[in-house]
């Protein structure tokens, strides 16, 4: 019994840290995430290569980086860039308003160039790139016939090395040599840079003309920051085309008014049914109303620390498990109605109300799972977050509909029994109402 | 009251409603495909002024596509709003330049400009799918919604695997969700040639929630006719479902009225993107708890007393070979 009570008041607890700017807070409603057709922004799926090409998990991984980076210069809070399966790219980009110029921006083909920096004061170092004015030298990832991750035969250093193609080797090697001499001749050392969409990947000084058209670039670096050099390097060498499949843009001022609609619907209709149930099944009905207004607050602190998106469409999976909650109640209080006509005293009433009901509200619970789970799966295998949002909140909200009715209800409903209340069952059940209610008619 | 006794008037009455529904299935197309299951794009557009949608119809007719669909918003008071839902098929690339700028404006553009031109327009949603997804999409929904029955059968099976008769209780519970189902899709397909009613993959998600409702609401009316076999073994199973029934018609009439509560007023203030699921829940909770007390109980009954037998007897094809 302390558990139960306990359990209530953890509930509570934790609402209150809810309410307190936990650290999942966001500046949202209750801080609770919001998905982007409530706070508006732009949900894109595209394509890698044409249709039958099948990219490596490196390419996919260099492609992502590449957009990543463009995605950067748009300046949206949190965007994110996801792969789905093995060939294509979520990209979620919250709050965006002008979509137009994100797709133009993030189809664009990614451009590797060869850029030679030149040094205009000291230092001339990375600890200040503002000392370099970039220069390109013509030369491009097409110009590149390979680029992968090495350890030096010397040093056993993780290296970059690459190789360029035959017709581009003797203007690397003329880039190389000028590049050496403006360093040795004790003149600026000028650097040689990898940059793409016109952001550096990698910048070195020049230790050595490259005559062979095939060099390496060392720099402390450790083997994973090689690999992801050069997995960059390689995407800019081989672009992979990308081909908008679907996109979904909902502007903030209309995110704004689905969410003001949808708390809107979600109190009213919460607020009706605890009329309802509370007008129908009195003492028993006000016990459930305010295990709803628990329940409502569990749902809506789990949502925010596991933490779900909440969608239009997971709100309105959390008001229909809102009204499957009230089933299970209505499930133990028909029980109990029943269980007072044959004569039962209300303690024991209490009791078997519950337990007789608890196989119809598990059996009958189970097969909303199913279908949730199901959902979920169907949601994830076309991206389509609306979906998955619905069958998440469904699913939590089933459950925790479950362990209301059971641990909160009745655990007050023993409270209440345990007053002087329990002189009135008729308090508990719509019984009270002589010959007034539709299931009295129907006996 | 004998609500068993009332079998072949609900019999009866779903039998129409399900043929209605398998005919107006049968006339192509069965549901009407949103964007989602047949490539395109929608708009959703608020105006300057409060637009005739038909004008905005011949607009859209004018520059190439005759496919379209315009919703406008509807105000409190009846009279149009001026946002607008726009459908249209699949729209021409915009060709744009390395810098962005745009080369050869593409569907879109086109679209947003004839529409300006009408009345000043800000364009506060847009979505696009390709055709390559809309073709997933079908396939993925279908997947689901067979698993989804599969899932269920089992389920149900194993629900009632203590009763003397399982495979009776979870085909009379199944043939109540085919009748839920069918009937409810049966709604929308007449909704679809009539007010160009669209399906989208939240209506397929609404379908998959009333199947796990209906299931939901007839196990709760058969734990309760398995409840009571065993406490009252004396008594008929047109009795104890009678009896059943009587128990249990409060709580299912309760329920959905809950449900209907909380869907009902989701549906009269929230957006447009989830309203297919919010009238499929509604037909569905409706329709799920009528079959859960009239169609899944009363097939279990006329199969226990033999009823459906007798009715094949009279069937000429099936009736010799079981007169034999």
């Amino acid at each position: 019994m302390i558990i139960l009570v306990g359990g209530s008041f953890a509930a509570l607890a934790v609402k209150n840290i809810d309410l307190g700017g936990f650290e999942r807070g966001s500046s949202d409603p209750l801080g609770l995430s919001l998905g982007l057709d409530l706070v508006g922004g732009i949900h894109l799926v595209y394509q890698a290569g044409e249709e039958g090409f099948e990219p490596t998990a490196d390419q996919m991984s260099g492609l992502v980086d590449n957009i990543t980076r463009r995605v950067n210069k748009l300046g949206v809070a949190e965007p994110s860039i996801q792969q789905m399966g093995s060939d294509r790219l979520v990209i979620q980009l919250p709050g965006l308003e002008n979509e137009e110029q994100a797709k133009s921006l993030i189809g664009q083909t990614a451009l590797l160039e060869i850029v030679r920096r030149v040094c205009t004061a000291y230092p001339c170092n990375d600890t200040a790139p503002e000392n370099f004015t970039d220069h390109l030298t013509g030369l491009t990832g097409a110009d590149m016939s390979s680029a992968f991750a090495g350890t030096s035969t010397v040093t056993s250093e993780p290296i970059l090395l690459f190789e360029l193609n035959r017709g581009a080797a003797s203007q690397f090697a003329d880039l190389t040599t000028d590049l050496f001499n403006t360093n040795i001749a004790g003149g600026t050392p000028d650097q040689l840079a990898f940059s793409m969409d016109g952001e550096v990947l990698v910048s070195a000084v020049v230790s050595s003309p490259i005559l062979a058209g095939s060099g390496q670039i060392n720099g402390n670096f450790n083997p994973e920051e090689v690999r992801q050099l050069a997995i960059q390097v390689e995407s800019g060498r081989l672009p992979i085309e990308i081909t908008e499949l679907s996109s979904d843009f909902v502007a903030a001022s209309l995110g704004a008014d689905s969410l003001d609609q949808a708390l809107e619907a979600g109190l009213i209709g919460l607020a009706l049914v605890l009329l309802f149930i509370i007008a129908y099944y009195r003492l028993a009905g006000l016990v459930a109303a305010v295990a709803l207004v628990f329940y409502t607050a569990m749902v809506l602190a789990i949502f925010k620390l596991l933490p779900v998106t909440l969608t239009l469409a997971g709100l309105a999976g959390f008001i229909l498990s809102l009204g499957m909650a009230v089933d299970a109640n209505i499930l133990i209080f028909e029980r109990m109605k029943e269980e007072i006509r044959i004569g039962r005293s209300l303690p024991f009433a209490v009791q078997i109300g519950f337990n007789r009901a608890w196989t119809s509200i598990r059996d009958g619970n189970v097969s909303t799972l199913i279908i949730a789970a199901i959902l979920f799966f169907f949601g994830s295998s076309g991206a389509n977050s609306s979906v998955t949002g619905f069958a998440v909140a469904l699913t939590i909200g089933v459950l925790l509909s479950m362990f209301t009715a059971i641990v909160i209800s009745k655990k007050m409903l023993a409270l209440a029994v345990g007053t002087p209340l329990r002189k009135w069952p008729r308090a508990f059940s719509p019984e009270g109402y002589k010959g007034g209610s539709a299931a009295e008619r129907g006996a | 009251m004998d609500v068993v006794g009332i079998r072949k008037w609900t019999f009866g009455l779903s039998a129409l409603l399900f043929l209605a529904s398998i005919v107006t299935l049968a006339i192509p197309p069965a549901l009407t495909p949103g964007i989602d299951f047949s490539g395109g794009a929608a708009f959703t557009m608020t105006f300057a002024d409060v637009l005739d949608p038909a004008l905005v119809e011949k607009t859209l007719s004018d520059i190439g596509h005759p496919e379209s669909i315009v919703q406008p918003s509807v105000e409190a008071d009846g009279a149009y709003g001026k946002s607008y839902f726009i459908r249209v098929g699949e729209l021409a690339p915009t060709l744009r330049d390395t810098n962005g700028n745009i080369e050869t404006p593409g569907g879109r553009e086109n679209v947003e400009s004839a529409l300006n031109a009408l009345s000043p327009a800000t364009v506060t949603g847009f979505d696009t799918v390709s055709g390559i997804i809309a073709g997933e999409n079908v396939r993925n929904a279908a997947i689901a919604v067979v698993v989804a029955a599969f899932a269920i059968l089992i389920y149900v099976t194993w629900a009632f695997r203590r009763v003397p008769s399982p495979f009776r209780y979870g085909t009379s519970a199944i043939i109540a969700l085919i009748h839920d189902t069918v009937i409810v899709l049966g709604l929308f397909s007449i909704l679809g040639k009539v007010v160009d009613f669209e399906v989208n993959a939240m209506f397929i998600t609404g379908v998959l929630t009333i199947i796990g409702y209906s299931v939901n609401d007839t196990i709760v009316v058969f734990d309760r006719v398995r409840e009571n076999i065993a406490r009252f073994p004396t008594l008929t199973i047109t009795e104890i479902v009678n009896l059943s029934v009587h128990e249990t018609i409060a709580r299912s009439l309760n329920t959905s009225i809950t449900l209907l509560i909380v869907v009902v007023a989701l549906m009269l203030f929230a957006a447009t993107s989830i309203q297919p699921l919010l009238y499929v829940l509604v037909a569905g909770v409706v329709v799920g708890t009528y079959s859960s007390i009239f169609i899944a109980t009363f097939t279990l009954v006329a199969w226990e007393n033999g009823e459906i037998r007798n009715v094949a007897s009279r069937i000429p094809i099936i009736g010799p070979k079981r007169a034999v």
